[in-house]
């Protein structure tokens, strides 16, 4: 058990590309860290200089209060899942969970004794002996985190552990690794692009775009107060609408109106600007409804809409709607968060598109003007020059 | 052959079993066809047969051109395990055959291990290079080598044997075991780095089990390789202190001085034909994977 630790870390290959840069981040002791973003952000060549499978161009990486750059991945003790789970085929179950002991010469009992432990617990027990060629995907997972935590190392490394599995083990397997932590308290840093495992299992979670360290949080932290637009866009699905808008006065103007800003959100944005200002508006889907369903007691504010598709999602539609997109959104952050996520996920600001969640009573139809509501106390509001939210609460987080 | 082909396909008791069998078989194998592999079969195999043949056979028998030996006997294997020459031969063969093939597969999986892996430039250069070398006809080294070789002091020796042999038996293992390495996935290994291997145990203990197909297919090629070569043993060998059962048998006299030794040689080709038949009978799947690992994968 351990606590690690990114101080200024870069990792830069031979051709000067830079997979990781000037990254600190601390990760306690027992505590369960999520590395999230698109694909190719450096979260996984993050997570192999952890193993020691990656070499460190410059900064250091402490494991335990100790400085590890040089250190072998063997004498790092240190344990890693990995994506495709990496079982040695040629090997039995019981013989690659206790690989890895046997390297260490533990006495034989003692392998055994902590093999069959740790099959206990992930329900392997009768699959003892069978090669890993003639286990199911979810049985393969299991013992790869079996092969891990056999080892009782000072830390886990998790790459997409759960990627290859199809979406019901997934959510299985997600309660496993999450009950698997808690119990052995041990250090976990995992990987995953899926941000619903990023906010289901994490103590905390860490953004990562292009290689910087974004924002890290708690889920609930970074659902609710993201530090720039990216980390609002990149988690939480459906995506984050955005909308080019303008803030004057006690007014926010948006594609669907002038909307009263609560008192709060005054506050927070008279530290930023004075007089008028455009701005980003960022509003998660959820934070809409149909007006017939406005909760009680929330400052709203009520507005036509055309909605244009609807999705019924069984406890919840997703209601589609279009708005006159009177001035042309720009911000580099936002065009950079639709390349990474893929323009489906994150609605077009050009395409004046939205996305509200609505009751499921709601009898919206495609086609059709329905009146909806907008809970004004949870707008974001964003620079449009940086990306960098200006209705954060706080700004706590040491992140660069 | 024929007579196999033509017997009725056992019926099976699941019909859709049986019915994937024909459709995958496709049309049937029309009868000339059996005919001219039963042709080929006899043309490749009847020389072999007539060695069998000869070596049944002494004294006069020898001339007899019969299809079968008039009065077979055993005489000619006797007096080929009697000769203290032949016996020393196989030794020969035998040491420098496995001394090969263990040195090939080790120096040649380390050397394949280090193309297919590394981040090297000028790989495939490299490996061009090493494949050049198996095609210089062994005549070419023959000379130099035997002036060399008295001269150093590895004349009539089974190092000055394992070397040459080496050098032509290296860039075929090195190219097997390239393409076998380059399949097996780099996770397997730095999942053993992290479980707590060194590099090496790391390859002794995951990467060299998972390329055991392509070590046999590498191994026996070698080993065949270096059990039959003729040219060299006979150059660089002078006695039976190194010399090797093809040379050694190149030397056989008959019983007497006039005896022209057809029995014998033929009974001594027999003895050293037969393991590397049944090795090949044993491994011929394997042979066939690794020769076309990496061609039909990609």
């Amino acid at each position: 058990m351990a606590e690690i630790e990114f101080d200024d870390v870069v990792k830069r290959y031979p051709d000067g590309f830079e997979a990781v840069k000037h990254m600190s981040l601390e990760i306690r002791d027992a505590e369960f860290m999520i590395l999230v973003g698109p694909s190719g952000c450096g979260k996984s060549t993050a997570l192999r200089m952890i193993a020691g499978l990656e070499d460190i161009s410059s900064g250091d990486l402490k494991i335990g209060g100790e400085v590890v750059n040089d250190l072998a991945p063997k004498d790092r003790d240190i344990a890693m899942v990995f994506q495709n789970y990496a079982l040695y085929p040629h090997m039995t179950v019981r013989d690659n969970m206790g690989f890895a002991l046997k390297l260490r010469k533990a006495p034989q009992e003692e392998i055994k004794r902590r093999v069959d432990e740790a099959a206990k617990t992930l329900e392997l027990e009768q699959h003892l002996e069978r090669k890993p060629a003639n286990l199911s995907g979810g049985q393969r997972q299991r013992v790869a985190m079996g092969r891990a935590i056999v080892r009782e190392p000072k830390a886990f490394l998790m790459d997409e552990p759960l990627s290859n599995l199809d979406a019901k083990l997934r959510v299985e397997m997600r309660a496993v690794v999450s009950r698997l932590q808690q119990r052995l308290e041990t250090t976990t840093v995992y990987v995953t692009h899926d941000q619903t495992e990023a906010m289901t299992l994490g103590d905390r979670v860490a953004v990562m775009r292009a290689g910087i360290l974004q924002q890290v949080d708690s889920p609930r932290q970074l659902y609710d107060d993201p530090r720039n637009i990216f980390v609002a866009g990149f988690i939480g699905s459906p995506a984050m609408n955005f909308f080019g808008g303008a803030i004057e006065g006690s007014t926010i103007h948006t594609p669907m109106g002038a909307v009263p800003l609560v008192d709060e959100l005054r506050r927070s944005l008279e530290e930023h600007s004075t007089g008028r200002k455009d701005v980003i508006i960022g509003i998660r889907p959820e934070d809409f409804e149909d007006a017939k369903f406005a909760p009680e007691g929330h400052e709203g504010w009520e507005f036509d809409a055309p909605i244009e598709l609807t999705e019924s999602m069984g406890a919840e539609i997703y209601a589609h709607f279009d708005f006159d997109s009177e001035q042309q959104l720009e911000s580099e952050e936002l065009r950079e968060l639709q390349e990474d996520a893929g323009t489906s996920d994150v609605p077009s600001s050009s395409s004046g598109h939205a996305v509200a969640r609505v009751d499921a009573g709601s009898g919206v139809r495609a086609g059709e003007r329905t009146r909806l509501w907008l809970d004004t106390a949870k707008i974001h509001v964003f620079d449009p020059s940086d990306g960098h939210s200006m209705t954060r609460a706080s700004d706590n987080v040491g992140v660069a | 052959m024929a007579s196999v082909a033509t017997a009725p396909q056992p019926t099976t008791t699941e019909p859709e079993v049986a019915k994937k069998k024909t459709k995958s078989a496709g049309p049937k194998t029309p009868w000339w066809m059996w005919l001219s592999v039963a042709a080929i079969v006899v043309f490749c195999l009847f020389p072999f047969y007539w060695l069998i043949n000869i070596s049944l056979k002494t004294g006069n028998d020898l001339l007899s051109s019969a299809l079968f030996p008039p009065n077979p006997t055993l005489k000619n294997y006797q007096s080929v395990f009697e000769n203290p020459d032949f016996t020393a031969a196989l030794r020969n063969s035998a040491v420098v055959a496995l001394s090969t093939t263990v040195l090939a597969l080790t120096v040649g999986s380390f050397c394949a291990y280090a193309l297919a892996r590394l981040r090297l430039r000028g790989k495939f250069v490299i490996l061009a290079i090493v494949l050049t070398i198996s095609t210089f006809p062994q005549i070419a080294i023959a000379a130099p080598l035997f002036k060399l070789w008295s001269d150093i002091g590895l004349f009539n020796t089974w190092l000055g044997l394992i070397i040459p042999y080496l050098t032509f038996a290296l860039p075929l293992s090195v190219y097997i075991l390239v393409s076998f390495f380059k399949e097996i996935p780099r996770d397997l290994e730095e999942a053993a780095l992290v479980d707590g291997a060194t590099h090496f145990q790391a390859f002794r203990k995951v990467v060299v089990p998972l390329a055991a197909p392509g070590l046999a297919t590498a191994g026996i090629l070698t080993f065949i390789g270096a059990w039959n070569e003729f040219l060299l043993a006979v150059t660089l060998t002078s006695s039976s202190k190194a010399r090797t059962v093809p040379a050694a048998i190149a030397f056989f006299t008959g019983a007497t001085e006039h005896e022209v030794a057809y029995g014998s040689i033929a009974a001594a080709s027999v003895v050293i034909s037969v393991p590397l038949i049944l090795l090949v009978l044993l491994f011929q799947k394997r042979i066939v994977a690794g020769l076309t690992a990496g061609a039909v994968k990609g």
